[in-house]
């Protein structure tokens, strides 16, 4: 034996106590230094007890700084630990006279002949054994039984007892047929104890390298296959086709009012309609004594404006259409980015205006929005790459930037089944989904790294994240029949709520609240107050939204367990995120290409200027001319279209400005955009915005005075509106305006 | 299926495995001190396996609990509170050292044998390995159980080649005056 293979052979034999491990497993001991909540197949109840009680310890005991086997007896111990205590005592009782009874396994089954003589040579006072482990498996125990056996001289010995002075340990243990001399305490019971196992198994020399990574096993899973299917993929918030797991009617939640048809990509901003010859007035005709405004029917002009002329009552001029880009889904994150997703990337293009530049991309598929920060310039993007999910993004649209948050470590071999990010608590989360198990990972977010992964719950059924509150992170684990909800808190978990049935669970973006589908319907887990809160109806949409949400027909928001309706229009955008960011333009996805268009949506809505009243025009005709007239310059003014439209000169400028603006009014509008009066047209747009007539609604209270409504958006099928005061004013007998619109 | 079964395939699949699954554990643990607890979790989340729901759908028992051995140790605790030991790096190893190291990994020794044989004595030089210096012990196994190169060892303790080298000539020119092997 060269000493390359003695080093293997005796590492391989001392490293780990092969025997205990083995004993361990079958007691279903498992090392108690990490905080685990759920042991597989274990009740959850119990798992929670275990928990409370095991609470990780973290200090690093190490494996080799001493044998803590004092209080056991030889039987229970591994031969590992008894090697350890035989060399301990042995030390110890080095020149020690004192007697002790001493238990000696032989190397190879001796007769008892031989036996006999060996042990006589270890027994100063020549007392005869105590008891011999026959190879048999049998005893004989006792001075009289001991007798007889070496009387006979028949079957073999394996092991014995005899008593000697200590000092003798090191004497007996040197012997070449034994292999270990242990001292027997009084609380052994010497009829329990096995002799060690005298061959040293071989070292295997069968490989030369380290076991590889096997392929997973194959293994067919009928009990775990249903759950783990449920909440296996992520859902994509930004994804409008998405149903909640569990194959519920409830929709996904986050899915914003966007329209439930996947094909229709158009994130249906009201105010430029694909299709420009569908541009029908929202009012009632009957209600007003103006004819529905179209392109094909535009309204008369009032008396004033200048021969040749054509306002622009539609605002068409601004809208863009960029080069194929492949998309399949893209809204803005900022007033001058917008993200777009395709088939195998995700990107961020820059947008001045007039033309899109591509600021970043990351190849990725199958691209799922799994957070987004409450004012968009965030996003956190899960991907598929080489087929299994496990890539994670931060899209940046302030740097512009798409970052992988390096998550490859914590998902290993495994995919991402969610992630969540309460950016308020900086409390990110990963459900990992492997072979047999899943587990649960928290940590921090650094710039667009995570801290430190800490694992806070694994186990080979369903778990899903549901919320993060205060120092809490909330989720739940289907096992069987039930769920049941556990906190995670201080490095304990502790059991919060168990379900009778299964429930199915998603994640809102903001990582404060969960849908929760089960037996009832649909509920809102709320963890302030640890409660399911009922929600009437079988839809939920929440967005960005951290704790408002819109069941279709209304908006809501959880406060103090209890569901409110809410009003504040702020918060309700936040549902509706995948519309806009920007405060200047939305997006569309057309034929992989994106439109492009302006968009006062998100300014208003952060304003609160919105109003879901639902106004019916009451206007004269003379009253609409007036308003329709003056929107018509203002959108010519606002998308620098003055020239197309017949006003060519600043005197024809100037006329119709003045036709449809009270004297005041006038002046003001030819100031703010530095119109020439006369010569050469000149002029700035000076951030008028152009709005279409078919999209407002006239409400006069009386002659004079009265308020436009101008269509902001659809929430859930809800038309939302801006207002505008409108104040008319006299010359002449003629009705002008006396505020721009 | 009864008890006796489980235990029979469990005793069967432990013995089968042990090597295959302490080797990869010690390869590919954060912590090489965890690589016990690793184990021990592997094979008590495997017989709680096979005890709830049987074994008859496992078609490869070793690649099942490799399976588990890479999931404890991506999981265990350990792997993220990554206490980097500082461990002194040491002086370049010579081309003498390194010459000698391998003559005397080669040379054989009949007597080595006998020390195998012999429990106590075995256990004793183990020890002398594995409690004077830890670091000692990771690169013996890694080495020579795990049949990994010095310079994968290195890279896994994340050491210079010349200290694991040192470490290892050292010990085991100690461990020849020693044991008078």
């Amino acid at each position: 034996m060269n000493k390359r293979d003695f080093y293997k052979e005796l590492m391989s034999e001392y490293m780990f106590d092969k025997e205990k491990i083995c004993a361990n497993a079958k007691k279903g001991k498992l090392t108690g230094r990490r905080p685990l909540p759920i042991y597989i197949g274990m009740t959850a109840a119990v798992a929670a007890a275990v928990v409370i009680v095991g609470t990780v310890v973290f200090t690093n005991v190490g494996r080799n700084n001493g044998v803590q086997i004092s209080n056991k007896t030889l039987a229970a111990l591994s031969e590992k630990e008894r090697l350890d205590r035989a060399i301990a005592e042995m030390q110890r009782n080095e020149g020690s006279e004192t007697r002790m009874d001493v238990y000696i396994t032989f190397r190879t089954p001796l007769s008892p002949k031989s036996a006999q003589s060996l042990l006589s040579q270890f027994s100063e006072s020549g007392a005869p054994a105590k008891m011999l482990y026959m190879a048999d498996g049998s005893r004989a125990m006792g001075t009289s039984e001991v007798a007889a056996v070496f009387r006979s001289n028949s079957g073999e010995v394996l092991a014995a007892v005899i008593n000697c002075a200590g000092y003798k340990l090191a004497q007996i243990n040197a012997n070449e047929n034994v292999v270990l001399a242990e001292p027997v305490s009084e609380y052994d019971n010497i009829a329990d104890i096995k002799p060690m196992t005298p061959d040293i198994t071989p070292p295997d020399t069968s490989t030369s390298t380290i076991v590889p990574d096997p392929p997973k096993p194959v293994v067919s899973d009928p009990d775990n296959s249903g759950s783990n299917s449920n909440t296996h993929e992520p859902p994509d918030l930004d994804d409008p086709s998405g149903d909640l797991p569990g194959g519920a009617e409830t929709q996904d939640p986050n899915s914003g009012s966007t329209s439930k048809d996947p094909n229709n990509t158009s994130t249906s901003e009201p105010s430029v309609p694909e299709d420009p010859n569908n541009t029908s007035n929202p009012n009632d005709p009957g209600t007003s004594d103006v004819s529905p405004v179209t392109p094909e029917n535009p309204p008369a002009a009032v008396p004033g404006i200048p021969d040749g002329v054509t306002l622009p009552y539609e605002n068409t001029a601004a809208s863009f259409i960029t080069d194929d880009l492949g998309a399949q889904k893209a809204y803005f994150l900022s007033d001058n980015v917008f993200y777009v997703k395709s088939e195998n990337a995700v990107s961020l293009y820059k947008w001045d205006g007039k033309k899109e530049t591509l600021a970043a991309t990351q190849a990725i598929t199958d691209a799922k929005v799994a957070w987004v920060s409450e004012n968009g310039l965030r996003m956190m993007v899960s991907g598929v790459e080489n087929g299994i999910r496990k890539k994670l993004f931060i899209i940046d649209a302030k740097s512009c930037t798409i970052n992988d948050m390096n998550v490859d470590e914590a998902v290993g071999e495994g995919s991402i089944a969610e992630a969540a990010y309460n950016e308020k608590l900086d409390v990110f989360a990963l459900n990992v989904f492997d072979v047999d198990c899943r587990y649960i990972y928290t940590a921090k977010l650094l710039g667009y790294q995570i801290s430190e992964p800490q694992i806070i719950a694994y186990g080979s059924e369903s778990l899903s994240l549901l919320a993060a509150h205060g120092k809490s992170v909330y989720y739940s684990e289907s096992t069987g029949t039930s769920t049941v909800i556990y906190k995670y808190e201080d490095e304990k978990n502790t059991e919060v709520k168990v379900l009778d049935s299964l429930y199915v669970s998603t994640l809102n973006s903001a990582f404060t609240h969960s849908l929760v589908i089960g037996e009832n319907g649909l509920s809102i887990f709320d963890p302030a107050t640890e409660s399911l809160i009922q929600i009437n109806g079988s839809k939920a949409s929440f967005g960005a939204s951290a704790h408002s949400f819109s069941d279709g027909k209304s908006y809501f928001t959880v406060r103090s367990g209890a569901i409110v309706p809410e009003n504040g229009i702020s918060e309700i955008a936040k549902i509706d995120f995948t519309r806009s960011f920007s405060a200047k333009w939305s997006a569309a996805v057309s034929n992989g290409s994106v439109r492009i268009i302006p968009s006062v949506y998100t300014e208003r809505v952060k304003n609160d200027g919105i109003t879901f009243a639902q106004p019916e025009e009451k206007a004269t005709a003379q009253q609409r001319a007036t308003v329709n007239t003056a929107i018509g310059v203002i959108n010519a003014l606002a998308n620098g279209s003055c020239k197309e439209c017949g006003l060519n000169t600043g005197e024809k400028l100037t006329a119709a400005i003045d036709a449809c603006f009270s004297e005041s009014e006038a002046r003001y509008i030819k100031a703010r955009c530095e119109i020439s009066e006369s010569g050469e047209l000149s002029y700035t747009n000076s951030g008028f915005t152009a709005v279409n007539v078919s999209d407002t609604v006239l409400v006069m209270n009386d002659e004079l005075n009265g308020t436009l409504y101008i269509k902001a958006g659809t929430f859930d099928g809800k038309t939302a509106y801006r207002t505008v005061s409108i104040t008319l004013t006299t010359k002449n007998g003629k009705l002008l305006m006396d505020a721009a619109v | 299926m009864t008890k006796p079964e489980i235990d029979s395939y469990f005793n069967d699949v432990y013995s089968a495995t042990f090597k295959a699954v302490s080797r990869y554990v010690a390869s590919h643990a954060s912590r090489f001190q965890d690589s016990e607890d690793i184990i021990q979790n592997v094979y008590t989340r495997f017989y709680k396996r096979i005890t709830e729901k049987g074994f008859g759908d496992i078609e490869s028992p070793e690649a099942f609990v490799i399976n588990i051995a890479k999931f404890e140790c991506r999981t265990f605790l350990s792997s993220f509170i990554k206490r980097r030991e500082k461990v002194r790096n040491l002086s370049d190893f010579s081309e003498e050292e390194s010459a000698a190291l391998d003559a005397e990994l080669s040379r054989n020794v009949p007597l080595l044998e006998d020390v195998m044989n012999n429990k106590i004595l075995a256990k004793q030089i183990f020890d002398d390995i594995i409690k004077n210096d830890e670091t000692v012990g990771k690169i013996f196994y890694l080495h020579f159980v795990c049949d990994m190169k010095l310079e994968e060892v290195a890279k896994r303790l994340d050491l210079n080649l010349s200290t694991v080298k040192t470490k290892l000539y050292r010990t085991i020119e100690r461990q020849k005056k020693k044991f008078d092997m």
